[in-house]
């Protein structure tokens, strides 16, 4: 052998996977040379390391968690390449996975509005007017300009002297910067004579789109437009919308109707071609409507656009810091050249020239604070430096002063204080976290007592995150949420931060204190999420009476099987059978009534509820649920609340014709075959769905956003109306109270 | 009575193609007693892909919600801990390349996630840190085949590559680490 042998041949070597002729000659030069058998002793103690990486040992009673989900009804579908006996991930799906990856981030902004409890399902009025009006004028305004307000009721504010007019205002920089937008009162409305209400407010400063409700004084009688609110506009001198109006129409839009959305993005980047942040939102929006078939067509017009807008800018060096931050991540996006934390670009030289990097480097020449450009800033930091996280750290310190408190920045930093090991710092930057966004103080309660060592900082934070529920009510309440029904809400979430602040009481060892917080959380109203943890703390603490409360109401839960019912009861195995019995029953009619509360009972529009199946059948809703209860689900594959749902959608459909009762899923006019696909990427294959082609179902129900939910009476009457994601558990205990008893009426 | 079933399921009196049998049957008994036979490993498995404990326990947890459905296209072929194993690895893969994309775009598009999104506190070795760091295509290569022992053949069929494929990109992974383990 002349030479030394290369790489490749001694990591074979030390693998094991050596082709003879290679394994002869190269342990004749082994023996021979100590450089050689140094690097291949490496790669061997290299493989024995890896192996034995230590791993923690897993939480206890990881069963009970696989039992408590699937007796909630979960029925979780294995993806089919990785479910059958032997598995084989072809190019196509390894395709289906990136798509399925950017789908469920595009969901992911769905699920964590879901999360902090303001999902709302509403919207303008396309495609239809409700009874009431809300005019403003001018209906185009110019920013800052002054509105006349004229409002006529439909009878919903009837008596009322004054209406509020409540308002969501969205400023320039309200997505670009991450900021939530703000819930305002913007004026009080007198009734003339002529009985309709008048007004007159000024835009505020900034703001470049708003959506409105109306209100009694109370904020108990709310007008929202059906469902779809109102909306306002600011508009350049010509007439057309601002580039920020329609950026941010667009993204309230998407917590509310996809398919409006992308009706706005595409407006956007009519209007504003040469504006990169607008193809960002627009091709968030197209690639969640292009079935996986499209694809590759999608990825080349990307790219296409990509390239014009890149040799557009590239050549200036006077645009602004956000054009470049928004190329880098555009270029991002259509880039082959795998990038993960931790893959600098000087180890890898796929990346060197490409126009990620060269977009990389305009980023960091500009030395810019804009939001944007800190971001990416924010994620090379990570990227670089998570080998070596307090390397990382300081520089996130860095951008900290530059940045001040921002709730991306101290994510970031988050993972590399994991990364590091080091507790204080991971405590520094939770609390940061919470500096950066006070509502999450309770998320950075719960991280804390799970660090262990932090229980006073713990019990702190969770306090404080229940007091602020109480104390910032109004300012979070969305525009079409009665008083009393975000008060509810709000008891909700308090309960499950009592539970969490009981838990740091104790490991504090502060029983008292404890049972204390469990027994306030006790008293509040049925909730599911919250009785089991209840329960547990109660019965840790001694408090076995009013452990067995929390159990029975849990058990009185018509979700839950006569199995959980007894597993929870033997928890307590000294409770009496009458007792026992008597909690539970106890327990259910409580359920039943907050069950009774949610009813909205009203008449269809109109009785045609022609829809056509999927191979082209003419289906007649309303025939087909006479005299019997029906549900009707309004879902639509362009939408990532109602996509990341459609599971959980399959199980209810199964689980109600198991029972014999009719669940209709409805979609717009669609291509069935896409339907089918999209129904295959998000693991819901064989969802029955039918097609409402002309839309007359939906305005018989004045429906207007997906995820959308209507239990029908056996007379044809909406009883109850189920709005935006994270209902079908409601949907089944209604229908199980409903078809069990009478008592709701 | 749950754990008192699982305890009768020893292995030898209930192996487990019965448990298999009685879980597509809808035992949740049956399903318990898989779970507390092979869920240690299979934790273990998903943990070297993912990092985590939070989400290695989410990723067992998920093939066993979904297992009774899944068990649908079992062939009983082989022993039923190599394909629960199989399919632990592939939830865990897809799982980690979902995750920093997903974070980075909702964050780069303004869609604010929740502060309580991260998991536990790991470790922080030099080596783990380095085979995090490493390109996902050869991440994944070099654990499932140092880290599970895993033939090139079984690599392949798994990734959609070829042997050949597999090969290189344990070479190209091992070469990083020792570069960047120096």
């Amino acid at each position: 052998m002349i030479g030394h042998p290369r790489f490749r041949t001694l990591e074979r070597i030390a693998d094991g996977s050596a082709a003879d002729r290679d394994r002869g000659a190269t342990k004749r030069h082994l023996a021979s040379c100590a450089r050689c058998r140094a690097e291949v002793a490496k790669l061997t103690r290299l493989s024995a390391a890896a192996r034995l990486l230590p791993v923690p040992d897993p939480s206890p009673g990881g069963f009970d968690e696989v039992r408590r989900r699937i007796e909630s009804g979960e029925r979780l579908i294995l993806p089919q390449r990785i479910a059958g006996a032997t598995p084989r991930a072809s190019d196509d799906a390894e395709r289906a996975g990136r798509r399925r990856a950017r789908r469920a981030l595009a969901a992911a902004a769905a699920i964590v509005v879901i999360a902090a409890g303001t999902v709302l399902v509403s919207g303008v009025s396309r495609l239809e007017a409700s009874d009431s009006t809300l005019e403003f004028s001018p209906a185009r305004p110019s920013p800052g300009a002054d509105i006349d307000v004229h409002y006529r009721s439909a009878g919903l504010m009837a008596g009322a002297d004054r209406v509020i007019l409540r308002a969501r205002l969205r400023r320039e920089d309200d997505t670009a910067t991450g900021a939530d937008p703000q819930h305002v009162v913007l004026d009080t409305l007198t009734r003339a004579r002529d009985g309709t209400y008048r007004g007159t407010f000024r835009l505020p400063d900034g703001v470049a789109y708003a959506a409105f409700a109306i209100e009694d004084a109370a904020g108990e009688r709310v007008d929202a437009n059906d469902g779809r609110l109102w909306e306002l506009s600011v508009h350049r001198p010509d007439g057309h919308p601002t580039y920020h109006a329609l950026v941010e129409r667009s993204a309230d839009l998407r917590e509310r109707n996809w398919e409006l959305a992308y009706e706005v993005a595409r407006e956007l980047v009519q209007a504003y071609p040469d504006s990169v942040g607008a193809w960002l939102e627009f091709w968030l929006l197209e690639e969640q409507r292009t079935p996986q078939s499209g694809s590759a067509a999608l990825q080349l017009r990307k790219q296409q656009e990509f390239d014009r807008l890149h040799a557009l800018y590239a050549p200036r060096s006077t645009d602004a810091p956000r054009t470049a931050a928004d190329l880098w991540y555009y270029a991002w996006s259509v880039s082959n050249v795998p990038m993960r934390a931790g893959d600098r670009a000087a180890d890898n030289p796929d990346r060197a020239g490409t126009p990620m990097e060269f977009w990389r480097e305009r980023v960091y020449a500009a030395n810019s604070t804009d939001p944007r450009v800190l971001m990416v800033r924010s994620i090379y930091n990570v990227i670089d430096n998570l080998s070596e996280p307090g390397r990382g750290l300081a520089v996130a310190d860095s951008l900290w002063q530059v940045a001040g408190p921002t709730g991306e920045l101290t994510r970031d930093a988050d993972l590399l204080a994991r990364r590091s090991g080091n507790r204080a710092e991971v405590r520094r930057w939770l609390l940061r976290a919470v500096e950066a966004d006070p509502a999450a103080a309770a998320s950075a309660g719960r991280r804390l007592l799970d660090l262990g060592g932090y229980d006073a900082d713990a019990v702190a934070l969770l306090t404080r995150a229940a007091a602020r529920l109480d104390s910032a009510a109004d300012a979070t309440r969305p525009l079409h949420t009665a008083r009393s029904a975000h008060r509810d809400d709000i008891v909700i979430r308090r309960g499950r931060t009592l539970a969490e602040l009981a838990r740091g009481h104790r490991a504090l060892g502060d029983a008292d204190a404890a049972r204390l917080a469990l027994q306030e959380a006790a008293a509040l109203p049925w909730d599911a999420a919250l009785l089991n943890g209840l329960g547990n703390g109660l019965l840790a603490l001694g408090d076995t009476a009013a452990a067995i409360r929390a159990f029975a109401r849990l058990a009185a839960d018509p979700l839950r099987s006569p199995a959980f019912a007894d597993s929870v009861r033997n928890r307590v195995a000294t409770v009496e059978d009458g007792r026992w019995a008597e909690t539970v029953a106890a327990g259910r009619v409580e359920m039943t009534s907050r069950i009774g509360a949610l009813a909205d009972p009203r008449p269809l529009r109109s009785r045609t509820l022609m829809l056509q199946t999927a191979d082209s059948r003419r289906l007649d809703l309303g025939t087909t649920a006479a005299g019997r209860f029906a549900v009707v689900s309004f879902w639509s594959r362009q939408c990532g609340y109602a996509l990341n749902e459609s599971p959980r959608l399959r199980s209810l459909q199964t689980e109600l014709a198991r029972r014999g009762i009719i669940h209709a899923v409805v979609a717009h006019k669609d291509s069935p075959a896409a339907v089918a696909t999209a129904l295959a990427e998000w693991h819901a294959e064989g969802l029955d769905v039918s097609y409402d082609v002309d839309g007359e179902v939906a305005r018989a129900f004045n429906a207007w956003g997906t995820p959308d939910h209507y239990i029908l009476d056996p007379r044809g009457m909406v009883r109850f109306r189920l709005r935006g994601a994270g209902r079908i558990d409601d949907v089944l205990r209604i229908i199980t109270v409903l078809t069990e008893s009478e008592s709701i009426r | 009575m749950m754990r008192q079933a699982m305890a009768a399921a020893r292995e030898q009196d209930w192996p487990d193609g019965r448990l298999v049998q009685e879980v597509r049957a809808g035992s949740m008994p049956a399903l318990g007693a898989l779970y507390e036979r092979h869920a240690d490993m299979l934790y273990r498995t998903a943990y070297r892909f993912v990092g985590s404990r939070e989400e290695a326990e989410e990723v067992v947890q998920d093939l066993f919600v979904g297992l009774r459905v899944a068990l649908g296209s079992y062939a009983e072929q082989g022993r039923f801990g190599s394909w629960a194993r199989r399919i632990v690895v592939r939830l865990a893969i897809d799982r980690s390349r979902r995750r920093d994309r997903e974070r980075r775009t909702a964050d780069y598009l303004g869609a604010r996630a929740s502060a309580a999104a991260a998991g536990d506190v790991s470790d922080a070795v030099a080596l783990r840190d380095a085979i995090a760091a490493l390109p996902p295509a050869l991440r994944e290569v070099f654990l499932l085949r140092e880290a599970e022992g895993w033939t090139h053949q079984e690599i392949a069929e798994l990734l959609g590559i070829s042997p050949g494929t597999s090969m290189v990109r344990l070479m190209r992974a091992k070469k990083r680490l020792r570069r960047t383990l120096q």
